[in-house]
């Protein structure tokens, strides 16, 4: 009995010590949005992830230790608009400490349809001008939060800033080889909006209609599209990695289009392709340009 | 013979049935206790039975009547002692035909009285294959035999409680049965039907078919059947009516629950069916 | 004139799934007229669910390999589960509807756990793994093909046994046929059946196809033959009339094929009820 109580109280006394001894801790909910709060907090701030490499984050179910790293973060970052619309009740719940990415940015494209997100398109990564604007609420934000490392904020983020530019030039300069009538985007879903607006292209067909993954296309959507790629020489579709890819593997075979895949909602993990949000940029741009400049 | 204890149903794959044996009783049940889980149900029976008699099996409720009725189908197996159809166990022939309650089938099921008949020869006809002409003949005659002809087509919850024991009867020709166990068929029939049904029983003497059907009417018992069987877990009488339904054995099987009423003509004896005589339900 | 018929079939994914629509009509209601008279309705819903854990095992080996291979982990957790099922309401003291009851409980629940482990895919495994009618491969068609072709023979051949086992056990007990055996092959190209039309189409029109045009089927004819007859023609009838609906009024596929049956069903129960809805009307 007593054996019990002397540990009870070690117990009490460790986790009273750990609080104590944990660093300031930041939660992120998508992985883009995780990594360009890493290039501003660096090793000073402990930046935890939500959802992981390749996950979806239009589905995502919650364990009980997210619940706990949720609540116990001083700050939580995430991409806003909805897209984490499937958190919103957590979120709700330790709304002073969220801190919303996209909301109240200039020049956010109004929803295709209704789907399950609000009224503006959540996508909005797919422009680096707009993360950008992220990184500048980011700083701001940590330095409220840790005061002392206001200097060391900002200089990140203006370097951040500036490879930001440099992507978003680069981008531009190699996509110039793609004539203006290919410029043309086939996707499984509505998540290149941005990208196109920025860039100058069109997204003239989608698999899935609206900008989510749960919706299904109906008989007479999937025609108007294979009509689509037929008539406007379509040479490939952009397929994301979490959803299905049966339907686009037989709109592809029929129609002769290849498939590219494409990481939209999340980063590939380290190793791969897309393990930095600079490099998922780079890794879509070149995508687009083999896809596309492929067929000639 | 397997001792398995408490095996619900006989898992013994038999192809093909025995042939009888001219030499042996129709039924010859020795020693026999048989029941469910682990204590059995009726104890220590042992009767033998001709070619073409008629039983009656009686008891008060719970008296163990379904089990032995279900230990001579094959569909239970004997805890203790032995079970022989014409020489043989129950499990290796095909001509044994158990009537259960009529409760215990969906009568809305989608199927004809020319189909359930034909439900029965589905041994006969074997796997793989469809019924020949000579199984709608033996299936027609079937009906004919219990006056069912012209409901053939009709869908089996058309009919009525009567009616439906004269189909199984129906199925149990076409199985070309030889033994024939009734388990209750009178339940809930009108004296009328009572009647009609116990002709046809008496009917299948000539085909060589013997017949063992359980019962609470004692009077039915005594008046329509060769032999009478009385239980109460054991065996409390074995006979022709008169040996058996003498007063002495019928107060040792219903206690309590019967009354003798002196007349001119000799005792009248009262049973009082709703009295649970037995230990064990009935199952 | 028959623009209007014709007009779908020029796309390779309308015919691939109209003959996946028709085939898997015709496959469940046959087999779904034995569930339907067994009183077993649940069961297409609870070996979906229940072969999650096979699922995630063969996903988790699998990777972004071959998405096929998981039609194998697929259809062979489906028969050990039906072997399950059949086997606890064979030997214990439970019935068909809770044996299944307990067996989809047990491995569902050992699906979400093993999935839950490996965090790596949080991926929505659901969508992910089943089907859609608009999205049959040619490979999905010969598997359907096949396998569905093996129900059906099988149903014709062993027919009166099925049979006699479903209405009648005792009897099949008595008659020495071997019930048991019977009983598991139901099971199993129950099992079957239902792991090939969730691969194909999906679970919502794999679930009504399971039900819904046998139970049409039950309203409008007495005889077995007969219901599985009509039962086969109207899965389908429905599957052609949804497809077309989705094809000219932009209904989602499967949606528009159950909502075909549920209305088959309707007038069906109408039609059947017409002498007891007039004498009620009548009166009012």
């Amino acid at each position: 009995m007593r054996i019990a109580f002397a540990g009870l109280i070690a117990c009490c006394l460790l986790s009273g010590a750990g609080i104590i001894a944990r660093g300031t801790e930041v939660l992120c909910t998508t992985s883009i949005v995780g990594d360009v709060v890493k290039q501003i907090a660096r090793e000073d701030i402990d930046v935890l992830v939500l959802l992981g490499p390749d996950t979806d984050p239009h589905s995502f179910q919650l364990r009980p230790q997210d619940l706990v790293a949720l609540q116990r973060a001083d700050l939580v970052f995430i991409n806003g608009l909805d897209l984490e619309a499937g958190l919103s009740n957590i979120l709700e719940s330790i709304d002073d400490h969220v801190v919303s990415l996209s909301a109240d940015l200039p020049g956010l494209l109004a929803a295709d349809d209704e789907g399950d997100h609000g009224t503006y398109d959540p996508h909005v990564w797919f422009d680096p001008t707009l993360v950008s604007a992220w990184v500048d609420v980011i700083a701001a934000r940590l330095s409220q939060l840790v005061p002392s490392l206001r200097s060391e904020f900002q200089t990140r983020s203006a370097k951040y800033q500036s490879d930001l530019a440099n992507l978003d030039a680069w981008i531009q300069s190699i996509l110039e080889e793609i004539p203006a009538d290919r410029r043309l985007l086939v996707t499984d879903h509505h998540v290149y909006g941005y990208f196109t607006r920025r860039y100058g292209f069109e997204q003239v067909g989608t698999i899935f209609p609206g900008l989510s993954t749960m919706s299904e296309p109906s008989a007479r959507e999937l025609a108007e599209l294979v009509s689509t790629i037929e008539s406007l020489d379509i040479p490939a579709i952009f397929v994301g990695t979490t959803v299905n890819p049966s339907l686009a593997e037989q709109i592809a075979s029929d129609t002769g289009t290849r498939i590219v895949f494409m990481y939209t909602g999340a980063l590939s993990d380290p190793s791969g392709p897309a393990g930095t949000y600079l490099d998922l940029m780079r890794y879509t741009a070149n995508a687009i340009l083999e896809g596309l400049g492929a067929n000639e | 013979m397997t001792h398995r204890k408490g095996a619900a149903i006989s898992k013994r794959r038999e192809s093909g049935h025995a042939i009888h044996d001219a030499t042996a009783a129709a039924v010859t049940v020795r020693e026999l206790s048989a029941g469910y889980a682990s204590y059995p149900a009726i104890v220590d029976v042992s009767f033998e039975l001709r070619t073409g008699e008629r039983l009656a099996v009686v008891g008060p409720n719970g008296a163990g009547k379904s089990t032995l009725l279900k230990a001579l189908a094959g569909l239970l197996d004997p805890m203790k002692g032995k079970v022989l159809i014409h020489g043989h166990g129950p499990c290796r022939h095909i001509c044994i035909a158990y009537v259960s309650q009529r409760n215990a089938l969906d009568w809305r099921f989608p199927i004809t009285l020319t189909d359930f008949v034909m439900l029965g020869r589905t041994q006969r006809i074997g796997p793989l294959r469809k019924p020949r002409s000579q199984d709608h003949d033996i299936v027609r005659a079937s009906l004919e035999a219990v006056e069912l002809t012209a409901y053939a087509q009709r869908q089996i919850e058309t009919l009525s409680g009567g009616q439906q024991q004269r189909l199984f009867i129906a199925r149990a020709l076409a199985q070309e049965a030889e033994l024939i166990l009734f388990d209750e068929p009178l339940v809930g029939l009108d004296v009328h039907a009572h009647r009609e049904l116990l002709e046809l029983i008496a009917n299948l003497y000539r085909r060589a078919v013997t017949v063992i059907m359980s019962l609470h009417d004692l009077s039915i018992a005594a008046s329509h059947f060769d032999k009478i069987i009385l239980l109460r877990q054991e065996m409390m009488g074995f006979g022709t009516p008169k040996t058996v339904l003498t007063e002495d054995v019928l107060r040792r099987a219903y206690g309590s629950c019967l009354q003798v009423i002196s007349g001119e003509d000799g005792a009248f004896i009262v049973q009082d069916t709703a009295c649970s005589g037995g230990e064990h339900a009935d199952v | 004139m028959f623009e209007w018929l014709v007009a779908p079939l020029r796309f390779a994914f309308m015919v691939r799934g109209l003959i996946a629509a028709i085939a898997v009509g015709v496959l469940c209601s046959a087999v779904g007229t034995f569930v339907v008279l067994r009183g077993m309705t649940f069961i297409g819903d609870a070996l979906a669910h229940s072969i999650l854990p096979g699922l995630a095992v063969g996903f988790i080996s699998i990777g972004k390999g071959d998405r096929r291979g998981l039609f194998w982990w697929a259809i062979g957790t489906a028969i050990l589960v039906a072997l399950g099922m059949g086997w606890i309401s064979e030997r214990t003291r439970f019935r068909e509807d809770a044996a299944i009851g307990i067996v989809f409980a047990g491995m569902f629940a050992l699906g979400i756990a093993l999935i839950s482990t490996v965090r790596g895919f949080s991926v929505d495994l659901v969508h992910f793994l089943f089907g859609n009618v608009l999205g049959v491969s040619n490979h999905d068609l010969i598997l359907l093909g096949a396998f569905g072709g093996a129900v059906l023979l099988l149903l014709f051949l062993f027919y009166k046994e099925l049979v006699l086992v479903s209405f009648d056990i005792t009897l099949a007990r008595t008659l020495r046929i071997r019930a048991s055996f019977y009983r598991y092959l139901l099971f199993v190209l129950i099992a079957v059946t239902v792991v090939l039309s969730l691969q194909t189409v999906g679970i919502g029109l794999m679930l009504a196809m399971l039900v819904t045009p046998a139970s049409t089927a039950h309203l409008l004819t007495k005889r077995l033959p007969g219901m599985l007859m009509v039962g086969t023609l109207l899965g389908g009838v429905a599957g052609v009339v949804g497809l077309y609906l989705s094809f000219y009024w932009g209904v989602a596929s499967g949606a528009a094929i159950v909502l075909v049956s549920i209305a088959m069903f309707l007038l069906a129960l109408t039609v059947s009820n017409r002498h007891e809805l007039v004498r009620r009307f009548r009166r009012s």
